[in-house]
């Protein structure tokens, strides 16, 4: 090997070690761990886009393996998909092939389809932005112009409307049915997390100044989100956090300089996180997805890379371990056997 | 002595013209008149026929520059932008936002109620031209204005209330009066600079 070539080598080898943590034996260690403790724990589905320029509907197990297209089609993008409470249906979007998908705004793109849990016999529902599932999966709450709408899904009539109360999207309706949570402007702060009284409108500040893309612990107690917090140098970038409903102190769950930290989900029952990383702000859904990531709560604050910055201000977080996903958008969770008997 | 018959060769009187020759002079003349009357009223006419289809295509120019301020919205009002408070956030096109600014109202062309003095105007991702600056989502907007400026005068074409026109980010460094209107611009053209 030329001279030249080998210090080309070196100096990617070097490039490769600074910008991720030396991987000890112990941290294979963990992370096999992890992946045999989470492997049969259920399935993901997530968007995943394909070289031809569409966004496909995929099955895994939770470490990533036994990968199986759901939707195989060309001319549509389906995203976001969400398994129903009782894990038997799943709701999702599609857009036409060829738009691009806003990370942050998704909800107001394409139509509302409802499937089987193998997104089978998909159903059109309509536009309903932000579309999503009601506890007992009878109805969706939906937020729009309008307001925030209640629809049940076997009449498809608005059963409730809401005034919106400042909420501009990804509204989420809690697994008890008593609360929302979802993206609001309040108080002249923009990218506001913010919880609903369902019954009653009330509302309160979950989290406060750049945060977005919220989704509900399984306990209905706890609202997962992403925030790129402003103690950080130029841009900064997007760290995964948690808080209780009512907002009282955030924590952090994963975060790692040099990656946008998006799609944050947690497990059925809480105990282990999924999300994205993505080296470029948006959560990959403008290009083509982001590398997942899956973490125990348990482990949580976990920080990745070297991140200098970011270790001086979490000096008790841990390395690991992380169980790295193939690149995806938008992954959801569950324990139950979706092809069982299908 | 008698004179002989011919021309006196030396007479001093010079000779009268003959009739063909004061006739082909009368016509030239004429000729000549007609052709310059032809081309005084041909050029009357262009000219006239040239400042009309100038004023057409000047219609017609102002129209497109116009666009839709007269048309789009329940408002029209010619304002004043009084300040620029802050700065415009990033706007890469990743994250889409709407910037409240503040107007003093000159002149109002269209309204449903009253208009207050002092205008509070949402306008959409502020950083791009209104020229760029529909989309995906906001399909509507447009104008001519190719950047806000503390000073300068606007002609908008607005909507009220603004959330019921607008589902997003919005940047209300105003946040702390309360009662204000907040309007959603739907058209906005240059109309002056500030001094």
């Amino acid at each position: 090997m030329p001279h030249s070539s080998r210090m080309l080598v070196l100096a990617t080898a070097l490039w490769a070690f600074s910008a991720e943590p030396d991987a000890t034996a112990a941290d294979a260690q963990a992370v096999a761990s992890l992946r045999k403790e989470v492997a049969g724990k259920g399935y993901l589905v997530a968007s995943i886009k394909q070289k031809r320029g569409d966004w496909d509907l995929v099955l895994m197990r939770p470490d990533g393996s036994k990968q199986r297209k759901l939707t195989d089609t060309p001319a549509w993008s389906e995203a976001a998909p969400r398994w129903s409470p009782d894990s038997r249906r799943l709701l999702y979007r599609r857009i036409k092939a060829g738009t691009v998908i806003s990370h942050d705004r998704w909800g107001f793109q394409g139509e509302l389809v409802m499937a089987d849990a193998l997104a089978r016999n998909g159903r059109v529902l309509g536009k309903h932005t932000w579309g999503c599932w009601s506890p007992d999966g009878k109805q969706i709450s939906t937020l729009s112009l309008k307001g925030i709408e209640i629809i049940d899904l076997a009449t498809s009539k608005v059963t409730r409307r809401l005034s919106r109360a400042g909420y501009f999207q990804q509204l989420f309706w809690s697994p008890d049915g008593k609360w929302f949570c979802g993206t609001a402007n309040v108080g002249g702060e923009l990218w506001t997390i913010v919880r609903m009284d369902v019954v009653t409108g009330k509302w309160n500040v979950v989290s406060r100044f750049r945060n977005c893309t919220p989704d509900w612990a399984p306990d209905s107690k706890q609202i997962i989100f992403s925030n790129r917090p402003s103690n950080q140098q130029g841009y900064g970038w997007t760290q995964l956090w948690i808080a209780p409903g009512q907002g009282s102190k955030r924590r952090m769950i994963y975060g790692e300089e040099n990656r946008h930290i998006y799609g944050g989900g947690l497990s059925p029952d809480g105990r282990y996180v999924l999300f994205t990383r993505c080296p470029k702000d948006g959560g990959g859904s403008e290009r083509a997805g982001a590398p997942g990531g899956l973490m125990r709560l348990a482990d949580a604050p976990i920080i990745g890379g070297n991140s200098p910055a970011l270790r001086k201000l979490h000096p008790q977080a841990h390395d690991g371990p992380v169980l790295k996903l193939p690149d995806l958008w938008e992954p959801h969770w569950t324990y139950t056997d979706v092809t069982a008997g299908r | 002595m008698e004179e002989a018959d011919g021309p006196d060769s030396e007479s001093t009187t010079p000779d009268p013209p003959s009739s063909h020759a004061a006739a082909r002079i009368i016509l030239l003349g004429v000729i000549l008149v007609g052709v310059a009357a032809i081309g005084v009223a041909t050029a009357v006419r262009n000219s006239a026929t040239t400042t009309a289809s100038a004023d057409s295509r000047d219609k017609d120019q102002k129209a497109a520059v116009a666009g839709e301020v007269g048309t789009a919205g329940r408002f029209e009002v010619t304002a004043k932008l009084v300040e620029l408070p802050g700065e415009f956030l990033p706007n890469d096109g990743l994250y889409n936002y709407a910037f409240v600014l503040k107007y003093e109202v000159l002149e109002v062309h269209r309204s449903e109620g009253d208009v207050a003095s002092t205008l509070y105007v949402a306008h959409y991702n502020p950083r791009k031209t209104r020229t760029k600056v529909a989309d995906e989502f906001y399909s509507d907007l447009g104008g001519n204005l190719e950047r806000f400026r503390a000073g300068d005068v606007h002609r908008l074409a607005l909507e009220q209330p603004w959330d019921q026109h607008y589902i997003g980010p919005l940047v209300d460094r105003y946040h702390k009066l309360a009662d204000k209107r907040i309007y959603w611009a739907i058209w906005s053209n240059s109309a002056g600079t500030g001094g």
